[in-house]
Parts: structure tokens; sequence; C-alpha cells
């Protein structure tokens, strides 16, 4: 049976999918919307664009926390790749090392940023503050940090055993 | 600003962080924060960057491009597209791997994506191919290679990638307009090479498909064609924005998907959408670090110290080109082609302005170029997916490869050199 942490990570990497799938669904949604008022009804729904912009925002932030858990992530292992032993294991904590200090530096000046523009709205829609749209970033970072975290700890996690998902690097291009 | 140390920490900084394995996108964020701190910038102020990346509307045609290809990918386009391909070029010599560029023309058309499309059709194709008798690595090859041409033919999210790393300035309707032709002379160029390859090893013919049948599949292929209808004609006759553009096509490839192929299902959805959460977040995230990455950059006066470099070396336009086409094709051999656009466009945008090179003709240089990176050893996203779905080796494929990439590379220079090849049907279509 999995440790304690790593199933509360598990838990935490699927709200992170849920919550990036379902933005990316209903920004769809409310886009294609947009456009039916503005054709069809002959009046622009002006709330559509903040609220997808910040359902974008959650979405990058929220489901990058979980890329990198799934090791999605754009990485190039080829100079670290011929590395056995000791070398291979110190290139990797350098790099959890270099996680670590990024997640931190997300989650210490991210809070600054939310603080700063947390009264700001939009202009087209004044019931969304700015600051609470930019607490993914520190949100990301603190989920990230708990990931990385479990990796120093457990090593990488196994997400194909209990879901079929590939643990590969996911493509684009 | 920085003085000379600034720049080194920040672009060595990124590299050396590369190489030891952190993921790009951190890569990014980490060195811009490394050099803000060096030069005082308070790190709020990239935070503050790295927001304002993905706080933008025309950003979101990103994520559902993505979405409308998977939805098109796994809701049964794919061999509907071959099927359609078959009617036209199936019953000559090496039918099935002109079949392949074919499919993956028209594909391309609806994914905009290079992986998509060669797990797409290749994983229809590929075993086809070697049971009909074709070599291994050629069909790979066949795959990899013709999968380039979803990156440069409309819609492609690399396009939007470019738009935006060039500040805006540039129009994606043009973007798209000007990646039609240098698409289909990449489909052209190896359906050459594979006629030539075809005729030599005596692959077999295929047969010709029957007028009645040929106009059932044409039907059936209609549906998912619709898809670039939507996206390309809504941009380009500025009936929609991008972004609205590609949530319709979301919208459109999902009822197609669901309820008239009905090759999807309701509990397919959420591994469907894992798989695009997983790229599209990792593309955004990479677009936010890169905004910090790209206003260091200028802060510090990168692109025009690079600029400056570049006219000391050389002012003739056709030297200049050649050089940068040299140094993406060599990076493009170890870096993914999004990093690189958005690092590369702030730095190179100013010495192909200063040259008198549109940037719409350089966004197709630059995405041709780094699609040849996507099939070339050693790191290359597309060449990855298809020798895993070919089931050989990397050396196997990269052996056999060179045709196909002196043939891309004929076409990248044909586009870098002859202008009016990108650019006479943007100056045709203005509005």
């Amino acid at each position: 049976m999995k440790p304690l942490y790593v199933r509360v990570m598990d838990v935490i990497y699927y709200v992170c999918m849920a919550v990036a799938g379902i933005a990316i669904a209903v920004m769809a949604v409310i886009i294609g919307w947009s456009v039916y008022t503005r054709y069809v009804l002959t009046e622009g729904s002006f709330w559509a664009e903040p609220i997808s912009i910040a359902l974008a925002v959650q979405m990058t932030f929220y489901g990058a926390a979980a890329c990198y858990r799934a090791n999605a992530h754009i990485s190039i292992d080829l100079l670290v790749r011929g590395l056995r032993g000791p070398a291979s294991t110190l290139a990797s904590r350098l790099v959890d090392i270099l996680m670590l200090i990024v997640s931190m530096a997300m989650i210490w000046y991210g809070i600054g940023l939310v603080k700063t523009t947390f009264f700001q709205v939009y202009p087209e829609f004044q019931h969304i503050r700015v600051g609470v749209v930019y607490s993914a970033l520190p949100g990301s970072g603190l989920i990230t940090l708990l990931f990385v975290l479990e990796r120093l700890i457990y090593g990488p996690p196994d997400l194909d055993a209990d879901s079929g998902e590939s643990t590969q690097p996911a493509v684009q291009a | 600003m920085g003085g000379a140390f600034g720049p080194v920490l920040l672009i060595g900084g990124l590299f050396l962080l590369i190489a030891l394995n952190v993921p790009v996108a951190y890569a990014l964020g980490l060195s811009a924060m490394a050099a803000s701190l060096y030069i005082g910038i308070p790190l709020e102020a990239i935070l503050l960057k790295i927001s304002d990346g993905v706080d933008n509307f025309a950003l979101l045609a990103i994520p559902f491009f993505v979405l409308a290809g998977a939805l098109m990918a796994e809701g049964g386009i794919a061999i509907r597209l071959v099927n359609f391909a078959n009617i036209f070029v199936g019953f000559i010599r090496g039918g099935l791997a002109m079949v392949n560029i074919l499919a993956s023309m028209f594909f391309g058309g609806i994914s905009g994506s290079s992986v998509a499309d060669t797990s797409s059709i290749g994983s229809i194709l590929i075993p086809m191919m070697k049971r009909e008798g074709y070599d291994d690595a050629f069909s790979v090859n066949v795959t990899i290679t013709s999968s380039t041409q979803g990156i440069i033919i409309p819609p492609s999210h690399n396009a939007i990638i470019y738009a935006y790393a060039a500040g805006g300035t540039v129009s994606i309707a043009q973007l798209f307009l000007a990646g039609i032709v240098p698409g289909i002379m990449i489909g052209l160029a190896l359906m050459v090479l594979t006629a030539i390859i075809a005729s030599a090893r005596k692959y077999p013919k295929g047969e010709l498909v029957p007028l009645r049948e040929a106009v059932r599949i044409s039907a059936g292929a209609m549906l998912g064609f619709l898809t670039v209808v939507i996206i390309v004609g809504g941009v380009i006759f500025g009936i929609f924005t991008a972004t609205e553009s590609a949530a319709i096509a979301v919208i459109y490839a999902f009822i197609i998907a669901m309820f008239a192929y009905r090759e999807l299902a309701w509990r397919d959805l959420p591994k469907l959408m894992g798989g695009v959460v997983r790229t599209v977040a990792m593309v955004m995230i990479l677009i936010g670090f890169a905004s910090a990455f790209a206003y260091m950059m200028t802060l510090m006066q990168i692109p025009a110290k690079v600029t400056e470099f570049f006219l000391t070396l050389s002012d003739n336009k056709i030297v200049i080109l050649m050089m940068i086409n040299i140094m993406l094709l060599v990076l493009g051999m170890f870096m993914d082609m999004a990093p690189l656009i958005l690092i590369c466009t702030p730095i190179l945008l100013p010495v192909i302005k200063s040259i008198g090179v549109d940037p719409v003709h350089f966004g197709i240089i630059i995405m041709l170029n780094l699609g040849i990176g996507l099939v070339t050893p050693p790191v290359g996203t597309t060449l990855f997916v298809g020798c895993a779905i070919g089931k050989i080796s990397i050396d196997q494929a990269a052996r056999a490869l060179w045709p196909f990439w002196l043939a891309m590379f004929i076409v990248l220079m044909l586009v870098t050199y002859i202008e009016p090849l990108a650019m006479t049907i943007p100056r045709m279509v203005r509005f």
C-alpha cells in the first residue's frame, strides 16, 4: 500500500487535473456562447473574456503543477542520461533542489503579488478580483513544492499503476 | 543594464539549467529570477510578467486547438482521412506511403500538431505499411517527416505561439495563409522522394477505389474537414478571432465525434482531457515563464546586441538568413519547438526586420526549420513517437532519415529565399 503522503499527493494531482480539464471545457463553452450572443442575439457577452482569462490562469498554474508530477514538462536529459551511480543521483537531487527554489519563490513572491492586486478588478467584469485569480501562482508553487518533496522522499510517483496514465513527457509541437 | 555578466547569467544560466535536465519552463523562470536579483529588479515584477504571460485572451486559442485536434483524432477522423487519401494516391506504386503523406496533409489541417499526427496516422498506417512489405525505417520516416506538414498548414497552434512571441505585431490570419504553400510543398517533396524510393524498391501498388465507394468515403471525411473551414475560414474572413473560432471548433468536433461518428464515448473523455491538460498546461506555463525571460532580455538589450552582432558579421540578407537557419537547425536538434519559438523570436525578430524580411515570412521559416528539428536526433519528439509506434530504435530510423531530411531542407531553402512562395497568398488576401 502506498504511504499516506503519496496517497494525499495522488488526490491533489487528480484535483489539479480535474480543475484544469474542467477549466478548458468551460472556457470553450463560454466563448462559444459569447459568439452565439454576438451573432444571434446581437448583444455581446462582456463577461466571457475576463472569466475565460481567469479560468485560463487556473488551468495553466494548477495544470503545470500536475504536469511536474506526471513528468510531462519538456526537459532535455541528453547530458545527464549517461551519468551512472552517485553522479546520476547527485544530478537529479540538484534538479529537485532547483525546483524547490523556484516553487518557494512562486509561493513567497506570488503571495506578494496577490496582496498587491487583491483589490484590483477586471474593468469588463468587476466581480472578479485580480488578486484572487493570481492566487493560482502561489497555489501552484505550494503544490509543486509538495510534489518535489514527494519525489525527494519517495522517488518518482507511479501514476501508471492506478490510472493507466503515462508518466512519459506529454509532447506537443 | 546588468553589464556584461547580466546577459551571461541569463542566457548561460538558462543553458546550464536545461543541460542539468531542469524542465525548460522552470529553467526559463529560474534564470530570469537570478538575472533580476543580479540587476536589482524586484522578483514581484518577474512574477507579474509570468502571470501577464498567460493572462492573454489570444492565447486561449492554444488549448482549444489542442482539444479540437484530440477530439478529432480520438473521434474517428484519422481513419476517415486515411481512407479519403487512399482514393487519390492509394493505387500508385508506394501507394500506402503516399496515402500516409496525403492523410498527414489533411490531418495537419485539423490537428495542427506533428506529434498528434504521427500518433494518429502512424498508428494506423505504420503497421499496415510493414505488413505490405515496406521497410520499417522507411515507414517510420515517411510518417514523421510528413507529420511536420501539420505545423505549417493552418491552423497551427505554433503560429499562435509565434504571433505572441513577436509581441502581437504579427497577424495570425496572415500566418495561417502564409503556411499553405510551404506546407503543401513539404508534402509534394516527400511524395516525389517516396515515388523514387518506391520504384527502386518495388513497393506494392494499391487498388483503385470504385466511384460509389469513393463518394461514400468522401462524404464521411467532409464532416471532419469542416473543422478546418470553421477555424481557418473564421479567422481569415474576420468572422471570429482565432480564440473564438478555436472554441467553436471544439464544440463542433465534440458533436461530430460523439454524435455523428460515434467513436468517442463519455467514459473516454477523462483520459482524453488528461492528455490535453498535460500538453496545454506544459505549453502555457512555458509561455508564462518565457514572458519573464523575454522581459529580462529586453531590459538587458540582448535583442539589440544580437542584431548588432549579426550585422557586424554581414549585412547581406542571404548570408544572415543562412546563419539564422543553421543556428535554428542546430538548436532544433536539442530542444523542442515551442520553447525555441518563445526564446528565439524576440531575439531574432529585430535582426530579420533590420534586413527587410517580413515577420510573417520569418514565422514560416522558423516553424519549418524547427519542424525539421522535431524529426532530427538526438532530441526529436516526433521522431521518438514515430519510433515507438514503429517499434524500431532511434538509430535505425536515423540512419535511413537523410533523404527525407534533405527533401525538407530543400523546401526550407526554397521557402527562405523565394519569398513569394510563402507571401503571395497573404498579400493577395488582405482584409
